[in-house]
């Protein structure tokens, strides 16, 4: 019945209304007649919107508003037997919220659209201030060790080129030469542990040198000393007149006893002789002192090879006065040989 | 300033009886309505002052309708019974309470939102708002809506 009486009516009085700002008002934009009686049942028209729709409307007006009612009773049949309690649904909402200060933040008005871009620029801005802290800080803490040096490089010394070895040494393992500093103060006779000594090294009188080889095959071997006075001085074998012959394997010289060296001050340079013949001192005593007489008595700058003999190790070492002996120092012989002390000699890496 | 708990304070009873009307279950209406003063609460600043009331029951008739049609879809006969003997337990016309909203889930959606909104006490310029049409629309919508849903209940009736 209903859907007859809306069919029938809906294409009727066109009104066109307009309100003093020349706009069309609301009520002129409804069409139909039942439509602006709806619209005045729900409060929604005026009575000034009505005036076009006629004076007869007493029916359609009856009709609506029993419609009205019975939807009315009807969604009220469906209610909510009981009402809500606000406070408590706040709290429980409260607690669910981000945060107690955002309830009454300042409303800006701001479209949706902008917002999104403030949110988005906020990442922004977030990532160049990542960006801004790894290029400001990052090169200045991690700076490549390579570029920090490459001032200090001012002067790179030649690869030195490696050394002619005799055929009769040991494969790949030199005679090696060890020192140990003497503690000072010390009431008991105390000493560093032993270390393999380079060309160069700074030693002080007191100190105990000894030497370690490893042979493959057996020689003839001699260790002298020549310092700046020209004083030549045979450490092994200790004051001998030849050279011993070794055999091959491994072991020190002098065996199961250390060198302590003397009162002398100043460059001292050793030799290391090896030789698959017997020789003897006192020829090579005459060659070492020809060619340090030939280059103006220079210890510093010594060739490899001078003489007959193969030089295997050719070892320079300075000697300071840092502390001066507790112990009486015979002034003849020259060298001692300490006391029955072995020195404790940890094996040095090659 | 916004008062968000004033807001809140102002339409949460007509939200809630809202929504009630359209799930009849108070649990599932305080939560719908819970989550829909959640989402404006996140989205406020960026809705016009006038146009947040609309929005609000906006969001929650959406709400509101996407459980209904979860329900219907996952809803058997047995189901129907508990849901029978909890209305039962209420209120002693629990058959025309089933019927009232078994015709208002039959109708079309927009017409079935408009009539919760309606129901719910917006002014035609909020339910316009809400559902996204015009307001010169809306009393012929609405018109057309009450007509078939006294249509769709009178023969259960």
């Amino acid at each position: 019945m209903s859907h007859s009486l809306h069919t029938t009516e809906s294409t009727t009085d066109v009104t066109t209304d307009e309100n003093t700002s020349g706009q069309p008002s609301r009520e002129s934009k409804m069409n139909t007649r039942n439509e602006q009686l709806h619209a005045y049942l729900d409060q929604e028209c005026s009575l000034q919107g009505l005036q076009n729709v006629g004076t007869d409307h007493s029916c359609e007006l009856e009709e609506l508003r029993s419609l009205n009612q019975w939807v009315q009773t009807k969604f009220a049949s469906i209610s909510a037997p009981h009402e809500p309690n606000a406070y408590t649904a706040f709290q429980q909402l409260e607690a669910r919220l981000p945060s107690r200060s955002s309830l009454h933040e300042q409303t800006s008005h701001i479209p949706s659209l902008f917002s999104g871009w403030f949110k988005w620029m906020h990442w922004s801005l977030a990532t160049v201030a990542v960006a801004l802290c790894i290029i400001w800080f990052i090169p200045q803490n991690q700076e490549h060790p390579s570029l920090l040096l490459t001032p200090q490089k001012t002067h790179v010394e030649p690869r030195t080129q490696p050394t002619k070895r005799p055929l009769f040494t040991a494969k790949g393992f030199p005679i090696r030469m060890l020192h140990a500093h003497r503690h000072f103060g010390s009431p008991t006779l105390a000493f560093t542990p032993a270390q393999h000594t380079r060309s160069g090294v700074q030693l002080y009188p007191g100190d105990l040198v000894q030497f370690s080889y490893h042979l493959e095959e057996p020689l003839h071997l001699m260790i002298v000393s020549l310092n700046n006075r020209g004083e030549v001085f045979p450490f092994v074998p200790f004051r001998g007149t030849e050279s011993i012959y070794v055999k091959s394997g491994k072991g020190t010289l002098p065996r199961n006893i250390s060198l302590k060296l003397d009162q002398y001050i100043g460059p001292e340079r050793f030799f290391i002789i090896a030789s698959k013949e017997y020789f003897r001192y006192k020829e090579l005593q005459e060659t070492l002192l020809t060619q340090w007489k030939r280059q103006d008595k220079d210890l510093i700058h010594w060739p490899e090879h001078t003489s007959k003999w193969s030089i295997v190790q050719s070892i320079l070492i300075y000697k300071r006065p840092k502390y001066s002996s507790p112990f009486k120092v015979e002034p003849s012989p020259k060298r001692t040989v300490s006391p029955n002390n072995p020195l404790r000699m940890q094996p040095t890496p090659r | 300033m916004f008062d968000f708990e004033a807001f809140f304070m102002c339409h949460y009873k007509r939200l809630y009886g809202m929504l009630y009307q359209m799930l009849g279950n108070s649990q599932e209406a305080e939560d719908i309505a819970q989550e829909a003063f959640l989402r404006f609460h996140k989205h406020f600043s960026s809705i016009y002052p006038e146009k947040r009331k609309a929005w609000l029951f906006r969001v929650a008739v959406n709400l509101g309708y996407t459980t209904l049609q979860t329900r219907k879809r996952h809803r058997n006969w047995s189901q129907r019974q508990v849901l029978l003997a909890q209305d039962a337990e209420r209120t002693p016309s629990t058959v025309s309470r089933m019927d009232v909203r078994e015709a208002l889930d039959t109708l079309p959606v927009r017409q079935a939102k408009l009539l919760y909104l309606y129901a719910s006490g917006l002014s035609y310029e909020e339910m316009a708002e809400a559902l996204g049409v015009k307001v010169s629309s809306i009393s012929q919508l609405l018109l057309r809506a009450k007509r078939a849903f006294k249509q769709t209940y009178g023969p259960a009736q």
